[in-house]
């Protein structure tokens, strides 16, 4: 019952139905509770939806769009529902995410954001424009191990070399991992080393690996120390 | 031939002495002439001086107009930055949402002084070099301006989410586009060049390409009056170019690095034109081999294919970019058409 609900809950987000996806998680949560729907449900769903948006070259952005905005609803009612996600169990961990200095492109960053929170991350948003000593006073503040930074532009991109090169200069490098995300990335890979980064991820969706790798890397260099 | 000869000809799909070579270098100008950015997006005398340094640099074979969109969202009221390495990017769009569209002032073509930055640009271009090579405007397409009003997110969510306010926003962009387009024709731009990522099914869903964008830029392009140029704006464009099938002025389109010349011929028929398709933006992290070989390749491939223009695609090229790998466009060009040993590389 739950694979066929899962199916049905891709096939609508690909529909860009955002109601009635959203619909049939809450009419799932209602009986079972939206701790298990986001973990059993909406969790898989959207791992399923991210490996097509990377393979199929006929997803569009505003699908993947809908489906994080079927993420945000069925998150705002578990909210109003008073259920506690991510419970402790759940919790991933704080991460730093931002647009890197001189990018004002947000919509990335903020279906990063909203996956991200979806699965358990405790997510501080720095928004458009970052400078590489904010990005990394705030993931020192908060004890996050991983820092993503986002930009469209390969002008901007050039930047994340400015917060790697911060990482490094406190003595970070390794214990705090620097992921890079956008457009750009994905048209040219090899930019992830250019500028620094320790990985990145096709898509909003596949960011959600890239933390959990990147957060074990961290926390292993950290160990071997 | 000169360049504007070598357009008319490729525009007819009559030979030409070598092919056409379209390289994106309205920023590069300023790199040229050392001129602030800021003064160089606001002061179309010193944007023109920029592109006559670009003719005298590297000769290319069409100049363009001002690049920068967001320019025209703040024709709207949108607030713009200026950087010191790129065009002015939106930093905050002049409405959150469409129900706030009341409040929008629509920019007078005639009167606005943004808007005359871009006039002022284009008629001292062609006053200029226009007896010898084409000037051509950048500009944003009806279904693509919103985004510069609104936000990128906003647009997308109003097209996905509230069809009412996607066509409100649309009555108010297509006759704007309409007047901004025949404002721009009659300071002697030969053509226009529009990205239009808001009718790519990449970008938005097939559905709302086939009821909303699409038709929207049916009814735009039939009342405009000089030919129009599709450009990829970044997003895959080849595979999807059945969707722009029909649509009314449209000369040719600029492909993405990756799209495949073979496909988009197929789709489109012989007449528009293609260009591309090396990306602009990356040049600066080439070597000149390299983008030698790149030129080499598109012009093997479209050997036979009397209306193709070599160029690069995706926005500008970079501030950085070598000269050399600048050059290497015409040079290969010139080189394939000489044949020998070039052109058997």
């Amino acid at each position: 019952m739950v694979t066929g609900l899962k199916h049905e809950l891709l096939q609508r987000m690909l529909a860009g139905d955002r109601k009635s996806a959203t619909e049939l998680v809450e009419g799932w949560a209602n009986v079972h509770g939206y701790d298990r729907a986001v973990r059993e449900i909406l969790m898989p769903t959207l791992e399923l939806f991210g490996k097509k948006w990377a393979t199929s070259e006929d997803l569009s952005l505003a699908q993947g769009y809908i489906a994080g905005k079927v993420a945000e609803d069925v998150m705002e009612r578990a909210t109003s529902a008073q259920t506690s996600w991510p419970s402790a169990r759940e919790s991933k961990g704080p991460v730093v995410i931002g647009n890197i200095e001189d990018d004002c492109h947000s919509l990335g960053r903020k279906l990063v954001a909203i996956f991200l929170r979806t699965a358990g991350w405790q997510v501080y948003d720095l928004g458009n424009d970052v400078l590489p000593v904010e990005f990394v006073g705030k993931a020192v503040e908060v004890g996050a191990p991983v820092v993503a930074a986002s930009a469209m532009m390969y002008t901007t991109a050039m930047n994340i070399k400015k917060l790697r090169e911060e990482i490094d200069r406190r003595g970070l490098t390794g214990k705090m991992q620097l992921a890079v995300g956008g457009a750009v990335f994905v048209q040219r890979p090899t930019l992830v080393k250019e500028v620094g980064g320790d990985g990145t991820g096709r898509n909003a969706i596949g960011a959600l690996k890239l933390m959990t790798r990147l957060r074990d890397r961290a926390i292993s260099e950290e160990g071997a120390r | 031939m000169n360049s504007m000869q070598r357009i008319m000809a490729t525009l007819q799909g009559k030979p030409a002495d070598r092919r056409a070579v379209s390289l994106t270098l309205p920023l590069y100008g300023a790199r040229l002439t050392g001129c602030d950015l800021s003064e160089y997006y606001t002061n179309p005398a010193a944007y023109a001086r920029g592109q006559s340094a670009v003719l005298a640099t590297f000769q290319p074979d069409i100049l363009f107009g001002p690049f920068s969109l967001p320019l025209e969202g703040a024709a709207f009221g949108s607030h713009v930055r200026f950087f010191e390495n790129q065009p002015p990017n939106l930093e905050h769009p002049a409405i959150s949402s469409v129900s706030e569209i009341g409040q929008l002032i629509v920019p007078d073509v005639d009167s606005h002084p943004g808007l005359a930055y871009f006039r002022e640009a284009i008629r001292l271009m062609v006053s200029e070099h226009g007896h010898t090579v084409p000037v051509a405007s950048v500009a944003l397409s009806p279904i693509d301006l919103p985004a510069m009003i609104l936000g990128i997110e906003g647009w997308l969510q109003t097209l996905l989410f509230d069809e009412a306010g996607a066509k409100r926003m649309l009555e108010l962009t297509i006759p704007h586009f309409v007047r901004w387009m025949n404002a721009l024709f009659s300071e002697g731009a030969m053509f226009a060049v529009l990205p239009a990522g808001f009718a790519n099914p990449s970008i938005v869903t097939r559905e709302i390409a086939a009821e909303i964008t699409v038709p929207a830029m049916r009814e735009a392009l039939s009342e405009v009056t000089f030919p129009i140029f599709i450009h990829s704006a970044g997003s895959p464009l080849a595979r999807f170019l059945d969707s722009f099938a029909g649509l009314p002025n449209v000369a040719g389109f600029v492909l993405n690095g990756g799209d495949s010349f073979a496909e988009a011929r197929e789709k489109v028929g012989p007449e528009p034109i293609l260009v591309g398709n090396i990306d602009g933006p990356s040049l600066f992290t080439q070597k000149r081999e390299g983008v030698r070989a790149d030129c080499l390749a598109a012009l093997r491939d479209r050997r036979d294919d009397p209306r193709f223009v070599l160029g690069t695609c995706g926005s500008d090229i970079g501030f950085d970019t070598p000269r050399e790998n600048i050059d290497i466009f015409r040079e290969a060009a010139e080189a394939f058409a000489k044949g020998g040993s070039v052109q058997r590389q």
